[in-house]
């Protein structure tokens, strides 16, 4: 009974998934939400809601989560100057493409003249971040924890305050504008009236949210691959188990610049497009308080889930760049209906813009004292774990025999 | 022990060596050697260096003197996942597994070294990184049923009872491909049935892989009823070394299990008797 276990696996089904009415349900909702999204523009115009211009630096946040969390999540890599890699994304754009960059003065006329095209530039922006990343990963793959957290911080404030310094190249605090625009089908990205199959077309920035929606789904479906792929597991391993990791073959330095740098990278393309849309950046923007909100909606959300971190930056940005407006206002109309001036003060005193923050730590402590995981965790633990079995169901050499028996065992318990 | 000399029959050669750590010499000098398809255990009294001597063959710890071969090449200066790479896997005394992560990969990370597959491969999911991970599942899986643990494929390790975390450990290293396997205590905290299960895995899986087993244990049970050659670690130095029976018998190790005797006249005459 030699039967050599590598060569003979026996192919079992280990995808069997039984069809449940649970999935069938969450591919609807599935469906549905991708249905609005997809529509959202033309729906914000009918309705008048005019969000839009909330809508796409609320994506580009999220965008910005899903890389952090490969950093955080998947890797367990404490990263508290994400926004540098942000910045060197943007300015990174802003070099090749703004008229007042030093290149601007060079490239036009030479070979290089189509470095200064948006994509192009978007194409360089990702690589180097990615590089930036990969230079920042390199002197810290020593340190572990706090330590790691420390020197991200550092970076995070170094960056900005080289954008300030270097004035010759960056401008300085005046930041850089304008920036090129991306140029799709005969339409200039934010510039009407736009001119597509000779018709003319008033998009206003319509075009920036399906740059920003493309852009975001790229990057969810490239980090799902990551994450079931070699390099996922092994940052899973790392995250869960540093020794352990390594006993197992896998290089841990490596490892972790890959994180860092394909985490930057993702940053990179948002920062692009977040220069492109506003027309103008500057070092303020960058700054450590973007880093911590970004981190908030990763670990808000769940840290390691990507629908979590997506639900956790839709939460946190929504309500900053929406709510907090709308129900300022909603509030104040209730106070005015009440007829009663007093009422109506006190109501109007009453400004959730102002107080933002306030709100947002309050649901920060609230949440994370409820739910420590985030609100949707990485993975639901079963909650009966499997010590409710017989320790070994299986008499002692019976267990062996069945080890090696190589077919039909479905033993069922 | 019909093993022959021959150097290519020596899968594991240890000599001199020692570990420092300030003042204290964990490990002194030890000379060691695994042959191939050999069981060999380690054991000695808590704190007799075993599972430093572990650390250094698998590289965790530098030694502070003398030298590891595996195959005839030194593993001096590699980092562990180099050496799991050159073929040793291991597991932990404690058991450390991914806990989060589901038994198959678990697995999967220990074939992490076998296989290929860069990031740019899985981003644009090429055919041969396809082939690659089906085939890697597939034999996770094999192994999960070597351990008799495949029913649990998609749990999360960490809600595994114990006895079950050390089969799994056992399935992930195995995954590497190991030619030599280190068990630090692989039947720690079990009970009798669970250990009697152990014993007979760890014999099957010498026999089927063709590994060498090195394991570290406490249970003489385990030692005796597995073991082809015993080695004894007393204060880092090593007191004997020879088949299970030998070493039950040498004074030495009698002497460090249980404490010298205190000698009297008609010992003596009983000790002489004896020789």
């Amino acid at each position: 009974m030699q039967t050599d276990i590598r060569m003979t696996p026996g192919r079992r089904s280990y995808v069997e998934e039984p069809a449940d009415p649970q999935q069938t349900r969450n591919r609807i909702l599935q469906a549905t939400a991708m249905a609005i999204v997809l529509a959202y523009p033309f729906l914000d115009l009918f309705f008048g809601w005019q969000a839009l211009l909330a809508f796409i630096p609320m994506m580009l946040m999220i965008t910005l989560a899903l890389g952090l969390n490969i950093v955080v999540g998947y890797a367990g890599l404490l990263d508290l100057g994400y926004a540098a890699f942000y910045a060197i994304g943007a300015y990174a754009a802003a070099f090749f493409t703004s008229p007042n960059s030093p290149l601007a003065s060079v490239l036009p006329g030479s070979p290089f003249a189509w470095m200064q095209d948006f994509w192009v530039a978007m194409i360089m922006a990702v690589l180097v971040a990615g590089c930036a990343g990969a230079l920042l990963g390199a002197p810290t793959l020593r340190l572990r924890g706090d330590y790691l957290a420390l020197v991200t911080l550092g970076f995070g404030e170094i960056v900005p305050r080289l954008v300030k310094n270097l004035e010759p190249w960056t401008k300085g605090v005046k930041g850089m504008n304008p920036i090129g625009r991306p140029y799709l089908f005969g339409c200039q990205f934010g510039v009407d009236p736009c001119e597509i199959l000779g018709m003319k077309l008033k998009l206003g920035m319509i075009p920036y949210y399906y740059l920003t929606l493309v852009v975001g789904a790229i990057s969810i479906f490239a980090i799902i691959r990551l994450r079931n792929s070699r390099l996922g597991r092994a940052w899973a391993a790392i995250r869960d188990d540093e020794i352990a990791a390594q006993g197992m073959g896998i290089n841990p330095v490596t490892t972790k610049l890959w994180a860092f740098s394909l985490g930057a990278s993702f940053s990179g393309a948002t920062g692009a497009i977040f220069g492109a849309y506003l027309q103008t950046i500057s070092p303020d923007q960058f700054e450590y308080s973007t880093s911590v909100i970004v981190l908030c909606m990763v670990i808000l959300g769940g840290t390691g889930n990507i629908w979590g971190v997506m639900l956790g930056g839709l939460l946190i940005q929504s309500f900053d760049r929406i709510f907090a407006e709308r129900l300022t206002g909603w509030i104040h109309k209730a106070g005015a209906l009440t007829g009663d001036p007093t009422i109506t003060a006190a109501f109007n005193s009453f400004d959730l813009l102002k107080s933002r923050l306030l709100v947002f730590g309050l649901c920060l402590v609230l949440i994370m004292n409820l739910r420590p995981q985030g609100i949707l965790p990485n993975r639901k633990r079963r909650e009966t774990a499997l010590t409710d079995l017989p320790e070994d169901d299986v008499a002692p050499d019976e267990a062996v025999m069945i080890a090696g028996a190589g077919a039909s065992t479905e033993k069922s318990r | 022990m019909t093993a022959s000399n021959a150097p290519s029959d020596v899968v594991l050669d240890v000599s001199g060596l020692t570990k420092r750590f300030g003042g204290l010499v964990a490990v002194d000098s030890v000379d060691f050697q695994v042959r191939r398809r050999q069981i060999v255990s380690l054991i000695g009294p808590n704190g007799a260096g075993k599972t430093t001597f572990f650390n250094m063959v698998a590289g965790q710890y530098e030694p502070s003197g003398g030298r590891v071969i595996f195959n005839g090449k030194s593993l001096h200066g590699l980092r562990p996942h180099q050496i799991t790479a050159r073929g040793i896997g291991r597991t932990f005394q404690n058991i450390r597994l991914f806990t989060n992560e589901t038994l198959l990969e678990n697995v999967l990370v220990g074939m992490h070294s076998r296989l290929k597959s860069g990031p740019i491969a899985s981003l644009l999911r090429l055919p041969s990184q396809r082939r690659e991970e089906d085939e890697a599942r597939e034999k996770g899986m094999a192994l999960l049923h070597l351990v008799n643990l495949d029913r649990f494929a998609n749990e999360a390790a960490g809600n595994l009872p114990y006895g079950m975390q050390r089969r799994l450990e056992m399935a992930r290293a195995l995954a590497s491909e190991p030619q030599l396997l280190l068990l630090d205590e692989p039947t720690a905290g079990m009970n009798p049935q669970e250990t009697v299960n152990m014993i007979s895995l760890i014999r099957r899986v010498r026999d089927e892989f063709g590994v060498a087993v090195l394991l570290i244990e406490h249970d003489m049970q385990v030692v005796m009823g597995l073991s082809e050659r015993v080695t004894v670690l007393n204060y880092g130095q090593k007191i004997a070394e020879g088949t299970p029976l030998d070493v039950q018998r040498n004074d030495n190790v009698i002497e460090a299990y249980l404490g010298r005797r205190h000698k009297r006249p008609e010992d003596e005459v009983a000790d002489g008797g004896t020789h």
